[in-house]
């Protein structure tokens, strides 16, 4: 049974390849920049950050370790965090929904989520919750959203790509109204909100990571140990059901749980599209559908796709930075019209 | 996988250890959107059964699998497995007991077809799905048994409809259910898969599980299923051995279609009449029918016939009868007599040598006396030589019989020596049709343009 080793094989290859070129991509992210640093600066102020001594402080501009420690590394790893959150949820959406073009943003999920992280950002009494106010306003909005879209798009447990598609629009453009609405009313700082909704990572911090990271990993964990019944989910629910998969419960479960991974996710860095449509797409051609392996490789081709993104955002026009979410939609606006073009066999 | 293995079929499934629980539906009534789709059935499939469901389209064949499959929850009653409700087991379980086919699945994503059947394997997992050995080989096995192994690594997205079918087929397999539900499991597979399906389900019955198929075509339900349930708007029509139930009656009765039930091979084999007349016609001129009449008896099946394509040839008529006067309107070859006269020697054999080309003698329900009583004789002579003979049995001989009971016994000898008996025209007719479709089949064998 050569074929299936060779998937196997494949799946592990994929793995390796992914593994490296993030550590590449790391180094390169940690590197370039707006401030000036070389690498061999960049390389001291890390030994100097993290024992303190065996370098030369005066090998590299004194303020450089801050800014690596407070600026660049917390805004590396937050773009890891949400590119894992961001093409999982869609790998999974994608399963539930037995669609290939379910994804957060184009599922208005994301707008979900946004519009929940704004409540949180400016209905005072949230101030209470502190920072955890934000991605758990933002999940209760995602949920929201997802369960809208579901309940629009399907009928008989059959989503069909239109309808699901016009629900996303429907939906997202729904809360996006609700979302201006806020933001005019309560007279709130439009500009900080408007980059905020285009996506970025200009404001992370290790707080929001710290908060960020268990959330998206526990949702994954648990997308992960419904791999297998995704996998027959796609066969359809009554099918799922005939051998032997809880198919409600998986159902709301994963959804339940993309909304999260997706609200972690937007809840700090706003709306990146088109994350989750692209992502587990390639990972499929490369390696199958079944979601025990597309699920990780999905994970890690995500964070290196968003880290990369983000690289690009901020030194594409350096000193000025543009949002990272106008890379992913550059790339993905027309990756979603060559899908839309070419629906079959995914 | 273990590669190089030395046989491919080298391990048979082991019988299940444990006999098959006995699935039961009690007083089942499904009702949706006000209309009933089931209404009050009981079923009770013993553990090793080979049922059949039949019945006509909306008659809730489909409905009654999925309520026994617990896919549907009955509107009231109940179905149970092993004396316990289906509800008070949790899916899993229900799945590790009762396999289903339905009849139809969609998969839009590119698993391949490998991976496609050992999704049947889910409910006897670990949590995360690993294989065990003895999964692999289940799968190996469903993959044999419906002869996709040559499909294993393809995608199943790129798969004729057949071809799904049976990957369809092979994962509930995989899934080795003590019971098996199959829900029209024939559609979209050519002849040959076709019986391939049925064979391994009969093997599979063989080894003690249990099959409930709902199938489309009588005769292959017939050949295979041990029982057959025939369903009719929701409600159990008739319950039985394939002998039993297979009737033209009762087929009458369930289908509103006439059919004849010939014997093959033990097996009653069902022809409807509606479908098969036409190309009865066909093979019309293949088969040479004499009909034997006098005083006007035959003349409904005589116009009958002749509509259909055939060109009976007749005797002994009377010239006077209006037998005689539609033959010779027909242009059909007659023997025929001067009224009111015992036939002479001449006449019965000319009358015999006629008999003697046909393939099939029909005996129309005349009058009988002395002086064709020698018209049953014939008939006897020509049965013996091989040729079918169908016998008009209404109105009853006593009626028409002025010898004595002579005739009686005559006809009773006729049927004894296994002259069809035909209530009526029509049904007579429509025996002429099955063997002039039998001809038509047997001669056109082979041909593509048949």
């Amino acid at each position: 049974m050569n074929p299936r080793r060779a998937r196997r094989r494949r799946y592990r290859l994929l793995m390796a390849v992914l593994a490296a070129a993030l550590l590449g991509a790391l180094l390169l992210a940690a590197v370039v920049g707006a401030a000036g640093l070389t690498p061999a600066q960049v390389g001291r102020a890390t030994l100097g950050l993290l024992s303190p001594g065996s370098v030369d402080p005066d090998s590299y501009p004194s303020w450089a370790p801050r800014l690596l420690r407070d600026l660049r590394l917390p805004r590396i790893v937050m773009a890891l965090v949400a590119g894992i959150a961001l093409a999982t949820a869609g790998a999974t959406f994608q399963g539930v929904f037995r669609n290939p073009l379910a994804e957060p943003y184009l599922l208005g999920v994301s707008a979900g989520a946004a519009v929940g992280a704004t409540v949180a950002i400016i209905w005072r009494p949230f101030g209470a919750l502190g920072i955890f106010g934000l991605p758990a306003l933002a999940f209760l909005g995602a949920v929201l959203a997802a369960t809208l879209v579901y309940r629009l798009a399907t009928f008989a447990g059959e989503t069909s790509s239109s309808s699901l598609l016009l629900s996303g629009v429907a939906v997202g453009s729904t809360f996006t109204a609700v979302l201006s609405l806020l933001m005019v009313a309560t007279q709130y700082d439009l500009r900080t909100v408007i980059i905020w909704l285009m996506g970025g990572l200009t404001t992370a911090s290790w707080t929001k990571v710290a908060v960020a990271s268990p959330l998206v990993a526990a949702g994954f964990i648990i997308m992960l140990a419904y791999a297998p019944r995704l996998n027959l989910m796609l066969m359809g629910e009554s099918r799922a059901e005939e051998l032997g998969v809880d198919a409600h419960s998986t159902r709301r479960t994963l959804m339940i749980v993309a909304s999260l991974t997706t609200a972690s996710a937007v809840a700090f860095t706003g709306l990146i599209g088109f994350v989750g449509l692209m992502v587990p797409h390639m990972v499929r051609l490369l390696i199958g559908p079944d979601h025990r392996y597309l699920l990780p490789a999905s994970a890690l081709f995500g964070a290196l796709f968003l880290l990369l993104a983000d690289t690009l955002a901020r030194t594409i026009l350096s000193p000025a930075e543009i949002p990272v979410g106008i890379i992913t939609a550059f790339v993905g606006g027309p990756f979603f019209l060559y899908l839309l073009r070419k629906r079959r066999g995914v | 996988m273990p590669t190089g293995r030395p046989t491919r079929l080298a391990a048979r499934p082991p019988a299940p250890q444990t006999a098959p629980p006995t699935l039961e539906a009690r007083a089942l009534s499904v009702i949706r959107a006000e209309r009933t789709l089931l209404d009050a059935v009981d079923v009770t499939v013993e553990p090793g059964a080979f049922l059949g469901i039949l019945g006509p389209n909306g008659s809730g064949k489909t409905t009654l699998l999925r309520c026994l499959a617990g896919a549907l929850e009955p509107s009231t009653g109940d179905v149970s497995i092993a004396g316990r409700p289906l509800s008070a087991h949790d899916r899993a379980a229900i799945a590790r007991t009762i396999g289903v086919v339905p009849q139809t699945f969609t998969l839009d994503f590119k698993f391949t077809v490998e991976e496609v059947v050992a999704l049947g394997r889910f409910p006897h997992r670990g949590s995360w799905g690993r294989m065990d050995a003895e999964g692999d080989e289940a799968v190996e096995r469903a993959l044999a048994d419906l002869s996709i192994e040559d499909l294993a690594h393809r995608p199943v997205t790129e798969l004729s409809g057949g071809e799904r079918q049976r990957v369809l087929i092979a994962q509930t397999l995989a899934q080795e259910t003590p019971i098996l539900l199959l829900d029209e499991p024939l559609n979209n597979l050519d002849l040959n898969h076709q019986l391939e399906v049925m064979q391994v389900l009969s093997r599979l019955n063989a080894e003690g599980r249990t099959v409930v198929v709902v199938v489309h075509d009588i005769n292959m339900a017939a050949q295979y299923c041990d029982d057959l349930l025939l369903l009719s708007s929701g409600r159990v029509a008739a319950q039985g051995s394939p002998d039993a139930l297979l009737t033209p009656e009762v087929l009458l009765d369930v289908f509103s279609t006439r059919v004849t039930v010939h014997r093959q091979g033990g097996r009653p084999y069902v022809t409807p009449v509606t479908v098969s007349r036409r190309r009865a016609a066909a093979g019309a001129a293949g088969l040479q029918v004499h009909l034997i009449t006098g005083g006007g008896a035959g003349v409904d099946i005589l116009q009958e016939l002749v509509h259909l394509g055939f060109s009976p040839s007749l005797g002994v008529v009377s010239v006077f009868d209006s037998d005689y006067e539609a033959a010779r309107s027909l242009g059909l070859t007659v023997v025929s007599a001067p009224p009111f006269q015992p036939l002479s020697p001449e006449t019965v054999r000319e009358h015999e040598e006629l008999v003697s080309e046909a393939d099939c003698v029909v005996l129309a329900p005349q009058v009988y006396g002395d002086g064709n009583l020698a018209d049953l004789e014939v008939a006897e002579r020509a049965l013996a030589a091989g040729a079918d003979v169908i016998v008009l049995t209404e109105p009853p001989i006593e009626t028409r019989d002025l010898t004595g009971g002579r005739a009686a016994v005559l006809q009773q000898a006729l049927l004894d020596g296994g002259a069809v008996p035909a209530p009526d025209a029509s049904s007579a007719v429509t025996t002429v049709c099955g063997l002039a479709l039998h001809r038509a089949e047997a001669t056109t064998d082979g041909d593509p343009c048949g």
